[in-house]
């Protein structure tokens, strides 16, 4: 104990200034242990009742394999395109004055309101083969409802949002005499932007992309509807998690939960360590005049 | 490489930033575009950079109209307020930038970029980051970058108004010896009159988007054309009076007036803190010019005097601590005042 609070004594020190570290630090640490570490620490205890071979055959069968590939490729490739199409949606937010722009701001903001199996309902309904963009596409012998690419579709939609908001009040607070700075050099639009605005946005950018990635690796709601869940074709892990449930095998879901939670963690550990290093400046003190 | 505007005009969505302005900056010389904020002295230097499209009006660079050239095409360098650099870039690669932009080899981009660095004393910090340099030293580093290019005018928009006042002292003397090395074509913009008086050769003072004055420091300082450059350039007391037989009538003081000028119409004169002198009252009698010491104020090596006259009117006076110590004057002495200088300004319409 004395050298657990010796130790707590000399994180805080240095906080002379600001009052309050060791309340708000305290709180800190309870509140996520309650709120995030106890329900996850459960589901690892639940699964070590597991033995290692129940475990193995649990997580490494065809099907679940299958699923965390389609998990981690859906996630990511919606994850990509909620980078590219919301970093343009938020520069056309943030840098122009066009009528509609406070409906269409709005807007953004639906996936994160609407209740995800409303989206995904929503969703079918215009892809699946008599929808009104599905008719179109399956004709042309393109299937997105009840497969993969709906998938797809389904965690874009619920993505978006976080790119854009991400993206907005950073590319708001980008000093505009920059840009102005590179154009008096000489530099042509494309240049500002690939050689200025992209590498000053860069961590934002990252940011943005991990949580709209993240997102769609826990996304269950809207996916159901759409993917047709079909074992080892459209069946994402979360999916596959709640069938096991469904099957009283509890120990399978948790075991396959505790997979997709060390993968999801990891994933989300090593964006931010590369936001890390992309954002890591020298700190002020060594400033040499 | 000389600059020239002709009529230039700007309204932002029907506010005027620069109405029918007209100027010329000499070739080689540093131009200080001088003006309160909201004189439109930025849009204009922005106008000349090419950062704005003119409503109305031209520029010429070196006698060559380029109203309509785009900014990158204008061979211009501008410094702006807040330095503006590349912060994801290092200090050597934000000089480099310009140069990048125009394909320069990369041996002549590395021999370009030292010099440069050289030239604003920073050779040892072009690995450094922006954020890793004092303000001072990021306006260098500024400079730098606009003048690896080579422009053929050097634009600054209140390049130090960001610093506080020792680095803008310094920096300004440094700006100084810096454009006696290069005899760059510079307009500055700034609203410091000291920095405008003490760096350039021609000044150009603006009021709400029109161009007051254009002249040398001297001439603007000694000769104001207007009402508002006597007030806006050097300190100045006002006072005020009445035309009577021709003459400017202030208090006991009688000044002289411009011809022609109506019998009893209002005038102002400005009077500069040390063009007044002063001396203890003695003798019988009120004196002609009389006042009231009402605070004294010792500022460095000069002392400020507050004075009341018997008109009522406050007049702020400065001069010498050797002349000071000889009055030996106190609080609430009596004193007799002497105008050495004043400018008189006649009120147009209706006098009283």
């Amino acid at each position: 104990m004395k050298a657990a609070d010796a130790a707590v004594r000399r994180l805080t020190r240095r906080r002379g200034i600001l009052p309050g570290f060791r309340l708000t630090f305290g709180f800190t640490v309870l509140y996520l242990s309650l709120v995030v570490l106890l329900p996850l620490g459960a589901l690892v205890l639940r699964s070590t009742q597991l033995s290692w071979a129940q475990f193995a055959a649990a997580v490494s069968g065809p099907r679940a394999l299958a699923a965390y590939r389609l998990s981690f490729f859906a996630s990511l490739l919606g994850a990509l395109i909620n980078l590219v199409f919301g970093s343009v949606l938020a520069w056309v937010l943030t840098r122009y004055r066009f009528p509609g722009k406070a409906l269409a701001d709005a807007l953004v903001d639906l996936p994160f309101a609407l209740p995800t199996a409303v989206a995904g309902i929503a969703l079918t309904a215009v892809y699946a083969e008599n929808g009104f963009i599905g008719r179109y596409l399956v004709a042309n012998g393109v299937h997105v409802a009840f497969a993969p690419a709906g998938v797809v579709v389904a965690l874009t939609f619920v993505g978006l949002p976080f790119v854009v908001r991400t993206l907005q009040p950073v590319l708001l607070d980008l000093d505009p005499a920059m840009e102005e700075a590179a154009a008096v050099l000489g530099a042509g639009r494309l240049r500002v932007l690939a050689r200025v605005i992209a590498p000053a946005m860069l961590p934002t950018l990252l940011t943005g992309f991990a949580l709209s990635f993240a997102r769609a690796l826990g996304e269950y709601g809207s996916v159901v509807f759409i993917s047709g869940n079909m074992p080892l074709k459209t069946e994402i892990v979360p999916l596959l998690i709640f069938t096991r449930l469904e099957q009283y095998d509890v120990g399978g879901a948790t075991a396959i939960a505790v997979v997709m939670l060390a993968g999801s963690f990891a994933l989300l550990l090593g964006i931010h360590a590369i936001g890390m290093v992309g954002r890591r400046r020298p700190a002020r003190s060594q400033v040499v005049a | 490489m000389s600059v020239r505007v002709e009529r230039l005009s700007k309204q932002f969505a029907g506010a005027v930033a620069v109405s029918d302005a007209s100027f010329a900056a000499p070739s080689g010389a540093i131009t200080t575009l001088l003006g309160p904020s909201g004189s439109g002295k930025t849009t204009l230097l922005r106008l000349i950079a090419g950062l704005e499209v003119p409503d109305e009006g031209s520029v010429f660079l070196d006698g060559h109209e380029c109203t309509g050239v785009p900014v990158q095409k204008r061979g211009v360098g501008f410094v702006f307020q807040g330095h503006a650099l590349f912060e994801h870039l290092s200090v050597r690669e934000n000089v480099a930038f310009g140069l990048r932009v125009r394909r320069f080899p990369a041996r002549e981009i590395g021999e370009r970029v030292d010099e440069l660095l050289e030239l604003v004393q920073l050779r040892d910090h072009g690995r450094r980051q922006p954020a890793q340099l004092s303000g001072g030293q990021r306006q260098r580093v500024a400079f730098a970058r606009a003048l690896a290019t080579r422009p053929r005018v050097l634009l600054l928009d209140e390049p130090f108004g960001s610093l506080d006042a020792r680095v803008r002292i310094e920096l300004r003397a440094w700006l100084r010896r810096l454009h006696d090395k290069t005899q760059l074509t510079t307009v500055l913009v700034t609203h410091d009159q000291e920095e405008a008086l003490e760096l350039s050769q021609h000044v150009v003072v603006l009021h709400a988007g029109r161009v007051e004055q254009s002249g040398s420091p001297l001439e603007i300082y000694d000769h104001p054309a207007s009402r508002f450059v006597a007030s806006f350039v050097g300190e100045a007391n006002v006072l005020h009076g009445h035309i009577r037989d021709g003459r400017a009538s202030v208090g006991p003081h009688t000044l002289s007036a411009p011809a022609g000028v109506r019998e009893g119409a209002t005038v102002h004169a400005f009077v500069r803190p040390h063009d007044v002198q002063i001396a203890h009252a003695r003798g019988v009698g009120p004196p002609l010019a009389g006042a009231v010491v009402e605070d004294l104020s010792r500022v460095g090596g000069s002392v400020k005097i507050a004075l009341r006259l018997d008109s009522g009117e406050r007049l702020a006076i400065r001069m010498a601590k050797g002349g000071f110590d000889g009055l030996r004057l106190a609080r609430g002495d009596r004193v007799q005042v002497e105008l050495k200088g004043a400018k008189v300004f006649v009120e147009e319409g209706i006098g009283t």
